[in-house]
């Protein structure tokens, strides 16, 4: 629980940070008391990881003071921030894969004896005890790459636990876990706050901070908007803070422009241990849903259909025409594009230009035609809302909702006929993700189809016209958005209802 | 409002400028400091002389750009330039037709050993630097059995291939305009043509350049093409200049080019560099040496610098693209 009593542990004061063109941080007060679960929220850009990396010592602040227990600090490194108690678990872990659980919990640390040999005796000991106060058991030597995802984060934890952290900021713990790993993350964190740890909780899912944090604090455009006591407020008023607008006019379905002329059409199409017997139509201005877990080969058939993994059996129409050639520049051609899972890894070319990312895909001639591509980058530019000092800005000084915004402009450049979009909202906020389903109806209302591959399902009930629920590379249930519901698509997606047996729905009955 | 000069404030954008600009300004350093140390430093003759000197290793540099850009190494061209000269010897050009031939064949040779090059990294996606050492090391071996191991020299050389070496148009000697050219040919490839865009993508995040429709082994075959090409340009160059060579002298001279490319803001992971910046990279290479020449440095002493400046371009290289993260 929120303690009003409980002394302040970290006050940021009137905290500013500029990057050219942009104000990251406006005066922020931040302030942070000892043994709470302190959650920061915010859209992206709002400010959250410049905040953090200020506070973890990656970032220097260009105004403002850091007060710890009282006294001023200035945190001119990392390594400052962690001889100061503060440790930051980071959405990508900072783990060495080959190296095992002990030597990762004590790098840089590793106790030794006289002659300046490892004492691996004592390393067991001391690792073992962080690992103790988390309340896990895991095997010392074991390579970090043999544990699942969850586990690593835990020995990330354990790894500032053992450096004597007594802040730990955590960056999107869950994005990266599946849903079962969630709340035994949670209970972590509890764990950790019940021992008098101070933790900093950032994460876009509003459902995981009202079921953990003590207090909230919004930020929006670099500004602290308000420091909220969790239990006097609600998930409503968050959004509404978050974004400068109500909350009741993002989650309600538009319009559907589905239609009844077959775009693209998948018939029986199977790879070895990927996907097997997937067979669909995709409608003119459809917004088909695909529900699946990691796994379940979600990714692979959208990156069949686009032309960059072949399969073994099976055949792709578009326009009812039946597709020869596969490549990706052909099926470009043909009028698909794909939104990659990984806007950083396979999405954009960080260290080029939003300009150039933007005409990656359209460059249609030898010679460059830079009027025609400024006017197309700034057109998407304008129409997206990116926000960013110009288009010649690199991409790599962007927000992840900014980025995902030039990864759709990009393909938007190509006219696509048919987008598929692999889990478009991934780790990016509330604000922008309504953004993307805004934009999603509007490019079917103008005759474009859609599938969207998602986790989140209440988003593909928010967005979809059909869903088709995927389990372990087959197609085991249709739905129409109005028909079902959250749990149904849950229990098809994980395999907990068997094939189905229902009549495949029939057109008249979608529009 | 136009949004590509929306808010930018006045200091930031001179700091974009420097930082965009860091080789030149170390160039300009550097010549401020040896004008004032050696007082035949500015003089039209020794400037030319730089240039003219810097001209065979920079045309390679152009090329080598375009490998880098594209995200691999091609330390073959040492070899590749050697051989270049010595085929343009031994065919003992003479005459207008002998000449042609031997420079025609030289080029396809110098690209032909880019084309291997490239199909080998970029389609069948092994180590650019383990690929093209051994290309390097073949490349030689070739050129001795060509040459017998010995040495090779051709006796009045057809006169306008000889130009190409040594002629002057005025008092510009005319490999410093084929060197020009080269990188006013390249910096239009790069900033002005879809290749040019591809080669950034491909260096820069091959998956996403390649889920953008992208054939990045071709991009990678075409960049590797460049590089040999332009090696076989500098070797054809050489050969018009001396006549007479060593047939291994080329070997080992990639680390030179290297060096250029790496002072010119090259980055060693792809993705990121300009021939404009390259050709400060050469400058700088040339002036020191020059530099030290004046000074009546011995030859082992600046080896040694060389290989001290080669190792800090690197070191500096490396810990400037980590800060760019």
């Amino acid at each position: 629980m929120r303690n009003e009593n409980n002394p302040v542990i970290i006050e940021m004061h009137r905290i500013s940070k500029f990057y050219p063109g942009v104000i990251a941080l406006d005066s922020v007060d931040f302030c942070i008391r000892k043994g709470e679960i302190h959650a920061l929220a915010g859209k992206n850009g709002a400010g959250k990881s410049t905040l953090i990396k200020i506070l973890g010592g990656s970032t220097q602040p260009d105004d403002g003071q850091i007060m710890l227990k009282g006294k001023e600090i200035v945190l001119h490194s990392p390594h400052d921030a962690i001889a100061n108690g503060i440790a930051i678990i980071s959405q990508e872990l900072m783990l060495i894969q080959e190296l095992s659980v002990m030597e990762n919990i004590l790098i840089g640390r590793l106790p030794h004896n006289a002659a300046g040999f490892v004492d691996w005796e004592a390393a067991k000991t001391v690792a073992a005890e962080p690992l103790k106060q988390l309340g896990l058991e895991l095997d010392l030597s074991a390579p970090v790459k043999t544990l699942s995802t969850a586990q690593q984060q835990a020995v990330e934890i354990a790894k500032a636990l053992s450096r004597h952290a007594e802040v730990i900021i955590m960056d999107e713990p869950t994005s990266s876990l599946p849903n079962r790993e969630v709340d035994h993350l949670l209970s972590t964190v509890r764990r950790l706050r019940d021992q008098g740890i101070t933790i900093v909780y950032i994460t876009h899912k509003l459902k995981e901070i009202f079921a953990i944090s003590d207090s909230i604090t919004v930020l929006r455009d670099g500004k602290n908007i308000a420091t909220l006591s969790t239990s006097e407020t609600n998930q409503a008023k968050i959004v509404e803070l978050m974004t400068g607008q109500s909350a009741d006019s993002m989650f309600e379905k538009g319009n559907s422009s589905s239609s009844d002329i077959p775009v693209l059409e998948v018939r029986d199409i199977s790879r070895k241990n990927a996907f097997s017997h997937i067979s669909f139509t995709l409608y003119k201005g459809e917004i088909l849903g695909f529900a699946g877990l990691l796994g379940s080969g979600r990714t692979e058939i959208l990156r069949a259909i686009f032309g960059c993994d072949a399969f073994d059996s099976g055949s792709i129409l578009i326009d009812g025409k039946e597709i020869k050639e596969f490549s990706v520049k052909e099926m470009i051609r043909r009028g698909i594009a794909l939104a990659p899972e990984d806007r950083k890894l396979q999405g954009l070319v960080l260290s080029m230009n939003i300009s150039d990312n933007i005409n990656l895909a359209t460059m249609s001639s030898a010679i460059r035609n830079m009027g025609k591509e400024k006017k197309t980058a700034i057109k998407l530019f304008d129409s997206m809302g990116v926000k960013a000092p110009s288009i010649k800005a690199l991409v790599s000084s962007l927000s992840g909702g900014n980025q995902q915004k030039i990864v759709i402009s990009k393909w938007l450049a190509t006219e696509p006929k048919v987008v598929l979009l692999d889990e478009p909202t991934r780790g990016i906020d509330i604000g922008a993700k309504s953004d993307i389903y805004t934009l999603v109806e509007k490019l079917a209302g103008e005759g474009v189809s859609v599938i969207i591959v998602s986790s989140e399902f209440p988003e593909l009930l928010r967005v979809c016209d059909r869903i088709l629920t995927l389990h372990d590379g087959e197609i085991n249930g249709e739905f129409l958005h109005n028909a079902v519901d959250e749990e149904t698509l849950v229990a098809y997606a994980s395999g907990s209802v068997a094939q189905y047996s229902v009549e495949p729905i029939s057109k008249s009955e979608v529009k | 409002m136009d949004i590509t000069s929306r808010k930018k404030s006045g200091s930031g954008k001179v700091t974009l400028i420097l930082k965009e600009n860091v080789p030149w300004i170390m160039l300009l350093v550097f010549s401020a400091f040896f004008a004032i140390l050696f007082p035949q430093f500015l003089t039209f003759r020794n400037i030319t002389n730089v240039l003219r000197n810097s001209a065979m290793i920079g045309t390679i540099a152009i090329g080598m750009t375009f490998a880098m850009i594209a995200g691999t190494f091609d330390l073959s061209v040492g070899s590749t330039m050697g051989l270049a000269a010595i085929i343009t010897i031994k065919m003992q050009p003479q005459t207008g037709g002998t000449a042609l031939a031997a420079v025609v064949i030289a080029l396809i040779m110098g690209a032909m050993v880019g084309l291997i090059n490239g199909l080998v990294v970029g389609r069948y996606r092994i180590n650019s630097i383990i690929t093209t050492i051994g290309i390097e090391y073949v490349i030689l071996g070739i050129t001795l059995v060509y040459s017998k191991g010995q040495h090779v020299w051709v006796e009045d050389m057809y006169k306008p291939l000889e130009f190409v070496g040594k002629g002057k148009l005025g008092t510009f000697p005319f490999p410093i305009i084929i060197f020009l050219v080269a990188a006013a040919i390249g910096q239009l490839l790069l900033s002005k043509t879809r290749f040019g865009c591809q080669l950034y993508a491909t260096g820069g995040n091959p998956i996403a350049a390649e889920l953008s429709g992208i054939n990045i082994g071709k991009v990678r075959v075409i960049a590797y093409m460049i590089s040999g090409f332009t090696a076989a340009v500098a070797g054809i160059m050489i050969a018009a200049r001396t006549q007479n060579l060593d047939p291994s002298f080329g070997f080992g001279q990639e680390t030179d080019v290297l060096t250029c490319v790496l002072l010119g803001g090259v980055s060693l992971y792809g993705g990121k560099g300009s021939i404009f910046g390259t050709l400060a990279g050469v400058l700088i290479l040339y002036i020191v040496s020059n530099a030290m020449t004046l000074s009546g440095a011995s030859y082992e002493l600046q080896l040694i610098c060389k290989g001290l400046i080669f190792l800090i371009t690197v070191a500096a290289s490396v810990s400037w693209q980590k800060k760019g993260k």
